[in-house]
């Protein structure tokens, strides 16, 4: 097996993992009713993957209702997540199969770009229904909250040099094929 | 594809085999295949000229063009 194969089965295998542990870790996460009260001496295990804005601040315990929804909010985002790592998936196993000129390779690479251009266009939309969801418990007050951070604009930077680079692979291979076939 | 290519018919006409055409012109008898075939997406006039040579014809006895055709 040479490099390539070493390196591609082992991402692969790594992104498998990913795919199976971060909707368990979600679920557990929203199963154990998250307070984001520093006071409470309560910390989130899984900050990375609430996708609760970081300015909201939840002082209080959340009901069934409140965990059920923002559960399934939660589920918009994620599943444009696992739908980024299954591409990547599909594209380390080509690559693992040495099929690293291949078409498939391309459409992989573009639609992982879009999917991550997705999760961050989707962002504000599921914050908000996240925070109303969240403060909608408190008495009198409710929140809405939204959060737009340098790494959102870098992430959106990153899906669009992907989207890019996967049109000028395809260009070049379609170039390739015009070669191969002038006879 | 409108253009159609009769070198089958040329090499039928002259009694002349795919490989010694191939041989002749230069190059190897897949990519010659890829011609009769109609695959080719473009042929260089070199090649053009080396077949026209070999088969004593014109580039039309060749290379027909089909209105409407894909």
């Amino acid at each position: 097996m040479n490099k390539i194969q070493r390196i591609s089965c082992c991402l692969k295998w790594a992104l498998v993992l990913t795919l199976i542990v971060l909707p368990i870790f979600m679920l557990a996460f929203w199963w154990a009713a998250p307070c984001t009260s520093a006071s409470s001496g309560s910390h989130h295990v899984s900050l990375a993957i609430n996708y609760i804005p970081e300015a909201l601040k939840i002082n209080h315990h959340l009901s069934s209702q409140a965990q059920i929804l923002g559960f399934l909010i939660c589920l918009i985002p994620l599943s444009l997540q696992l739908l980024i790592i299954y591409f990547l998936i599909r594209l380390f196993q080509n690559l693992q199969q040495i099929k690293i000129f291949s078409l498939n390779n391309v459409t992989y690479l573009r639609h992982t770009g879009l999917a991550l251009l997705g999760t961050q266009l989707i962002k504000p939309f599921y914050q908000v229904l996240l925070s109303l969801v969240l403060t909608w418990d408190k008495n009198g007050q409710h929140a809405i909250a939204l959060s737009f951070s340098t790494s959102s604009f870098a992430i959106i930077l990153i899906s669009m040099l992907m989207i890019l680079f996967s049109w000028i692979i395809q260009e070049g291979y379609s170039l390739q094929q015009e070669q191969r076939l002038t006879v | 594809m409108p253009i159609v290519i009769n070198l089958d018919v040329m090499l039928a006409k002259r009694k002349v085999r795919s490989k010694a055409l191939a041989e002749a012109v230069g190059t190897t008898e897949q990519n010659l295949s890829i011609l009769k075939t109609g695959k080719a997406k473009a042929i260089r006039f070199s090649t053009l000229e080396a077949i026209c040579k070999y088969l004593n014809c014109q580039p039309a006895d060749i290379l027909e063009y089909i209105q409407g055709k894909d």
